[in-house]
């Protein structure tokens, strides 16, 4: 990890507070300003898509004409003018790619500045990365790698293009075009994303990983995650997030299925550090996210880790519907809200086949003025029986403006089950800090340390790659929060 | 959609308000019942009242000549009747020097109303309606240092089919006083909307015991808030089994430094019933207690719904709010809810929850079976223990043993039918 160690320090000349906050200067072709049905077809032609994608997207964009926006979650922000947004915005490059020397070089600057230099993470880390950039997806490294292994790992755009079959089995499988509000808008203007296909009895042999960007002005991120594992597969996938520091509010609505066969593992980690605004909330991401797993094999399991360090809000509830019987969930979440950062998320449990079992394991620390919110839900259905979940959710106060809310739903429809909810809220105790400021640490120190084990359950989950990282992030994001 | 049909009933409420002479609170609170709530609203998701808005029902006006039909249960207990919704002195008894028992006349009336207009429940429908509809809205005093020492004892009854009965009870305890109540809800009709709003000043203490128990077919939509001031104490249980959908929904404030609340509960459920407690606890000010237990039993095809928010203010440090939720489920068919929610917006502060739902814990039954105890016996000895551990606690010795027969009688309803 010496390359990150590195790339960090550097990055930390390039900005003091939001590390990821510089702009890459590139030129880019962009769709015009808003969003009508001629956009939806635009993209979809710029995408060279199959005609079915087309009326799938215009579908999906007249549900989302529609709808509402969900006003439910405890998060206050102004209304979106979404005819004020860019949804299509591509680095103009040489049209193809072949290795990635041809990528151009201002770009691999900014992905070394994000600490990801992609030559150095070839070699030492040996993690294959797709990586998206504003709507389009760069590059891929490893593809042959993984291709002898018929993993299938390529911008979603791209698998359209390839495996068509593929993609029309399972796009909106795990969620509908009509799912939600954010969903819908995604369906209809998601522009890339990563495709992973494992096929049956097949582990992958390297963690997969993916690098979101937003790097235009007035332009959304819409991109779509789609990820498939066969009977008896095993695959983990990491993905980051950073935007550069903007003064508007930046919308990133993706969506992300994931569908687990028989036997079938897969490990989904997400390190968000979308730009949060600044101290009084001006600017930073909206982060609409809906992300939800499939387990429809039995002994199949579905396991979200996720530490949410940035936007100014967050909307996210990775969810696992467990029908296989003896499937498994698992969310594991760390979420930090410091300054006027507003965080609005947890997970849904959905209980369905027999002896299926689900771990809720949520750390929420809110500093500054922030707020931070755990919903979450847990059903079990009838045919559920032997059924087990176990959910707890702490939250931590850094300082006397900042709220910490927790909102579970349990819902048990059998007897033959057990749930179990527990839930605390505390701040740093007076005792723990005496005991790390008499051994020389400072304040902030101090609070880090206590800080970091309190997400120790979480951490524990997290990829090395992204458990060290994650650490360093949850400590940026505090910074100015104590004394 | 339910909710656009013509309600006849929104109609009858408003007509009914033109029976009485004093009108200004009553033609505020008809005006604001415009419909039953949807289900998309947050707090009433899990508890519909959409059927209600097809019911031909009709506001009750009261028979003064009916008898009584439920007796008291405590010797020497002090009655206080409600028929029909109604306070009827001449059925209740001479209540001891130092507390009152009045009618409000309408400024009074409207501040009441105020009172409930300017809390959280402001949108109950109850609020709307008994506002509209009741006889008369009574208030207990109970005078400055004064400790009651006999059990007062209320009992609403009365009602029919299609008609709605609307109870409504302001008490008020003044500095240093404390009284015991019980209160027990056998009414006969379709649909019950009591009003209940309870203010303790300064160190007044009160102990509140209700009883649901109306007729199978009722409906029970009961709204209270409390308001407590400095170093007051309130003590709460409720035991639901009656009705065919109960809900009793209680938001207390706590509005004056190192009050203390316990807000516990008991619901149990057989048949197709539905039984419902909400809660909503405010810490407003710092150094203030406060605790929570609800237990559920169900059988039968019957639902139970527990929704327990938790606020803290910002400037309210040092908070204790402790609340614990459990359901034990005993029949294929029946459904638990729990939404247990903490807001919080200060740090100093100590606050937990936790909730579980599940069935009969294996490894207890089978600890007695290998003491030679049959299975059946085993399920009834746990669950008996189940309840009786959150009577003791929270009711006070004298009338633990009342409460736990009643609880019993509904026990064995579903205990027979389910094990």
């Amino acid at each position: 990890m010496v390359a990150t160690k590195e790339t960090i320090d550097k990055v930390k000349e390039v900005s003091s507070t939001y590390k990821y906050g510089f702009v890459t200067d590139l030129e880019a072709e962009k769709a015009p300003i808003g969003l009508n049905e001629d956009i939806v077809k635009f993209i979809s032609h710029k995408k060279k898509e199959p005609k079915w994608l087309l009326e799938w997207r215009l579908k999906a964009y007249k549900k989302w004409l529609s709808m509402e926006a969900p006003n439910w979650a405890m998060v206050d922000f102004p209304k979106i003018n979404f005819q004020d947004i860019y949804y299509y915005s591509a680095p103009k490059a040489k049209p193809k790619l072949n290795s990635l020397d041809e990528v151009d070089p201002e770009l691999l600057r900014t992905y070394e500045k994000l600490g990801i230099p992609i030559k150095e993470q070839e070699v030492l880390a040996g993690v294959a990365v797709d990586y998206v950039f504003d709507s389009v997806s760069v590059a891929t490294t490893f593809r042959e790698k993984l291709a002898k292994e018929g993993i299938i790992f390529c911008p979603i755009s791209e698998a359209v293009q390839t495996h068509p079959d593929l993609v029309k089995k399972y796009i909106g499988s795990v969620i509908p075009i009509g799912d939600n509000y954010y969903a819908a808008l995604n369906s209809a203007v998601f522009t890339d994303g990563s495709f992973v296909y494992i096929p049956k009895d097949v582990k992958c042999p390297m963690e997969l990983s993916t690098y979101f960007r937003i790097n235009e002005q007035n332009s959304g991120q819409f991109e779509r995650t789609l990820i498939i594992a066969e009977d008896n597969t095993y695959v983990s996938y990491l993905e980051g997030c950073t935007a550069p520091q903007r003064d508007e509010n930046q919308l990133h609505a993706a969506v992300v299925e994931l569908v687990a066969m028989d036997n079938a593992e897969i490990k989904y980690s997400t390190v968000q550090n979308w730009y949060p605004g600044d101290k009084d909330g001006k600017g930073g991401i909206y982060n609409f996210v809906t992300k939800r797993g499939n387990c429809i094999g039995k002994k199949s399991k579905i396991s979200w880790t996720q530490v949410e360090t940035g936007s100014a809000i967050t909307w996210k509830y990775p969810s696992c519907v467990l029908k296989g019987d003896d499937s498994v969930g698992e969310f594991y979440s760390v979420a930090v809200a410091n300054n006027a950062q507003q965080a609005d998320t947890g997970t849904k449990m959905i209980h369905i086949g027999k002896n299926t079992k689900s771990t809720i394991i949520s750390k929420g620390i809110s500093a500054g003025k922030a707020q931070n919110t755990y919903r979450g839900q847990v059903q079990i259905q009838k045919n559920a029986k032997g059924s087990r979940n176990f959910t707890q959710c702490d939250s931590l106060l850094i300082g006397d403006k900042c709220g910490a809310h927790t909102v579970p739903y349990i819902n048990q429809f059998t007897p033959h089950a057990r749930v179990e909810h527990e839930a605390t809220t505390s701040k740093i105790s007076e005792d723990q800090l005496f005991y790390c400021l008499q051994r020389g640490l400072d304040t902030e120190q101090a609070t880090s340390l206590i800080v970091n084990g309190f997400c120790k359950e979480v951490m524990k989950e997290l990829p090395m790659e992204f458990a060290v990282e994650a650490q360093k992030l949850i400590g940026i994001s505090l910074e100015g929060s104590v004394g | 959609m339910l909710h656009n049909v013509k309600d006849n009933y929104i109609t009858s409420v408003k007509n009914h308000v033109s029976h009485f002479e004093e009108k200004s609170f009553r033609k505020l609170a008809s005006n604001d019942f415009k419909s039953w709530p949807s289900p998309r609203e947050e707090t009433w998701r899990l508890s519909r009242l959409g059927i209600l808005s097809r019911k031909e029902l009709t506001p009750i006006i009261p028979n003064f000549k009916k008898k009584f039909t439920s007796s008291s249960q405590f010797n020497g207990s002090k009655i206080i009747r409600f028929v029909d919704g109604a306070l009827r002195a001449d059925l209740s008894s001479k209540l001891p020097p130092g507390t009152s028992l009045d009618t409000l006349d309408e400024e009074d009336s409207l501040k009441c109303f105020n009172k409930f207009k300017d809390s959280n429940l402001k949108n109950h429908p109850s609020i709307n309606v008994s506002f509209s509809c009741t006889p008369s809205i009574v208030k207990l005093t109970i005078d400055k240092g004064l400790n009651i020492r006999d059990l007062f004892e209320i009992i609403y009854e009365g009602g029919d089919d299609n008609l709605s009965v609307h109870p409504a009870l302001y008490i008020e305890l003044k500095e240093n006083s404390s009284i015991t109540i019980i209160e027990r809800f056998n009414h006969l009709s379709s649909l019950i909307m009591p009003l209940q709003l309870v203010e303790l000043k300064k160190n007044a203490s009160m102990n509140s015991l209700k009883i649901f128990n109306d007729n199978q077919q009722s409906y029970n939509l009961s709204a209270n808030c409390a308001f407590l001031s400095d170093k007051s104490n309130y003590n709460s249980f409720s035991l639901i089994k009656g009705g065919l959908f109960t809900r009793s929904e209680t938001h207390a404030y706590l509005k004056g430094e190192n009050c203390n609340l316990n807000l516990n509960g008991v619901y149990l459920s057989s048949k197709n019933q539905h039984h419902d407690l909400t809660t909503a606890i405010y810490h407003d000010v710092p150094n203030c207690t406060s605790k929570q237990i609800v237990r559920g039993v169900l059988g039968g095809k019957s639902t139970g719904v527990f929704q327990g928010k938790v606020r803290v203010a910002p400037d309210a440090q040092k908070t204790d709010g402790q609340q614990m939720s459990r359901a034990i489920l005993l029949s294929e068919n029946a459904i638990a809810n729990a939404k247990p929610e903490l807001e919080i917006y200060a740090d100093d502060v100590i606050c937990a929850h936790g909730a579980t739902v599940g069935e009969i814990d294996n490894e207890q039954i089978f600890y007695l079976k290998s003491r030679g105890i049959s299975e059946k016996k085993a399920k009834q000895i746990i669950i008996t223990a189940f309840l009786k551990d959150i009577i003791n606690e929270s009711v006070e010795e004298a009338m633990q043993n009342f409460v736990f027969e009643e609880a019993e009688l509904a026990l064995s309803e579903i205990i027979s039918k389910e094990i």
